[in-house]
C-alpha cells in the first residue's frame, strides 16, 4: 500500500476507535461511575476510577489488543471494582481521610439555609446506614436509584438472578427504612 | 437508559435524591486522549532524517570537491632543491640562508 494511503487509513481507523471510545463512555460511563461509588461511597474516587478504567481501555486498544476484550462493558465493571477495591489497599485510605467539607468539623463560612443544613443531615444519617450494608447490596442500590435502572437490567449487569435482585432491593430498602426511623422511635 | 418510576414512598424519594445528589452533574465529558505525538509520526519513518541528513552531507562535499578542483593553480612551481625564487625573479634567497661557497680544491 503508498504510503499516503497507509497514512489515511490509519488517520480514519484511529477516529473512528475515538468515536466508539466516546460513545461507549456515554453508554457505560454512568453505570462504571456508580459500582465505584458503591464501594466508597466517594463521589469523586469514583470519578477518577471511572476516567481511569476508561483510560486503561483506551490503552489496550492503542496496543492492538481490542479483540482479546470481547465485551468491553463487563470489561470496564470489573476494571473498576478492582481500582476500587486497590484503593482500599492504598497508603492514602489506609492512613484515612474525610470529605473536606467534613475535616476538623469545618463547614463554609458562608450561612446555609435551614433546608440544607436538614437535607445534609439527613444524607449524613443516610450514608452512615448505607455504609453498613453489604457493597452487594450498595451495588444494587446505587444501581436501582442513582440510574434509574430495574431488577432486570441490574441483574444483567451484576449476573445475580432477578429474583435475587428483587429480594436484595427490597430487604436493603426496609433495613434503611427501619434504621432511618430507628432514632425517633427511641426518643 | 432504561428508566423505571419509583414508588412515591418517602425511602424511596430519599434514596433517589440521595444517590442523584452524588452523581457528577453535568455529567463530565470522556477523559482526553493524547493526540498522536510527532515523535509517534516520527517513528513510523524512522529514515526520513536520516535520508535527508546523509544527502545535504554528500552535496556539502560534492561542492568543496569541485571549488578546490576549480580554484587557481599557482603559476610556477619550484622544482625541488632549486632555488627559490619569485615569480617575477626579484627576488632570491637571502643571504644568510645561502649555503656558503666549498672552498677551493687544493690540488
Amino acid at each position: 500500500m503508498p504510503e499516503g494511503a497507509a497514512k489515511r487509513s490509519g488517520a480514519r481507523h484511529e477516529s473512528a476507535r475515538r468515536a466508539e471510545f466516546e460513545e461507549l463512555y456515554e453508554r457505560h460511563g454512568r453505570e462504571v461511575w456508580a459500582l465505584a461509588y458503591a464501594r466508597w461511597m466517594d463521589s469523586d474516587l469514583a470519578q477518577d476510577v471511572t476516567q481511569e478504567a476508561f483510560l486503561r481501555l483506551w490503552k489496550h486498544w492503542e496496543a492492538g489488543e481490542s479483540d482479546v476484550i470481547q465485551n468491553p462493558r463487563a470489561w470496564l465493571l470489573r476494571v473498576a471494582r478492582n481500582l476500587a477495591e486497590d484503593y482500599s489497599k492504598s497508603a492514602f485510605r489506609r492512613n484515612g481521610t474525610q470529605p473536606p467539607e467534613l475535616l476538623n468539623g469545618v463547614h463554609s463560612k458562608q450561612p446555609m439555609p435551614i433546608e440544607t443544613l436538614e437535607r445534609d443531615e439527613l444524607f449524613g444519617q443516610l450514608r452512615s446506614v448505607l455504609e453498613e450494608l453489604s457493597p452487594a447490596d450498595r451495588d444494587i442500590l446505587t444501581l436501582r436509584y442513582a440510574l434509574d435502572y430495574d431488577s432486570n437490567r441490574i441483574a444483567e449487569i451484576l449476573g445475580v438472578a432477578v429474583t435475587a435482585i428483587h429480594m436484595r432491593l427490597s430487604r436493603a430498602r426496609q433495613r434503611v427504612a427501619e434504621r432511618l426511623t430507628e432514632p425517633s422511635e427511641k426518643s | 437508559m432504561n428508566p423505571m418510576p419509583l414508588p412515591n414512598e418517602p425511602v424511596d424519594e430519599l434514596l433517589s435524591d440521595y444517590f442523584k445528589s452524588a452523581m457528577p452533574k453535568p455529567w463530565p465529558s470522556a477523559p482526553r486522549l493524547a493526540e498522536p505525538s510527532r515523535a509517534v509520526a516520527a517513528r513510523t519513518e524512522p529514515g526520513r532524517r536520516a535520508r535527508f541528513t546523509l544527502a545535504a552531507s554528500v552535496a556539502v562535499m560534492v561542492g568543496a570537491c569541485w571549488y578546490f578542483a576549480s580554484a587557481p593553480q599557482p603559476a610556477a612551481r619550484t622544482r625541488p632543491g632549486a632555488e627559490p625564487m619569485l615569480p617575477d625573479g626579484s627576488a632570491t634567497m637571502p643571504k644568510e640562508f645561502k649555503r656558503p661557497a666549498p672552498p677551493p680544491m687544493l690540488d
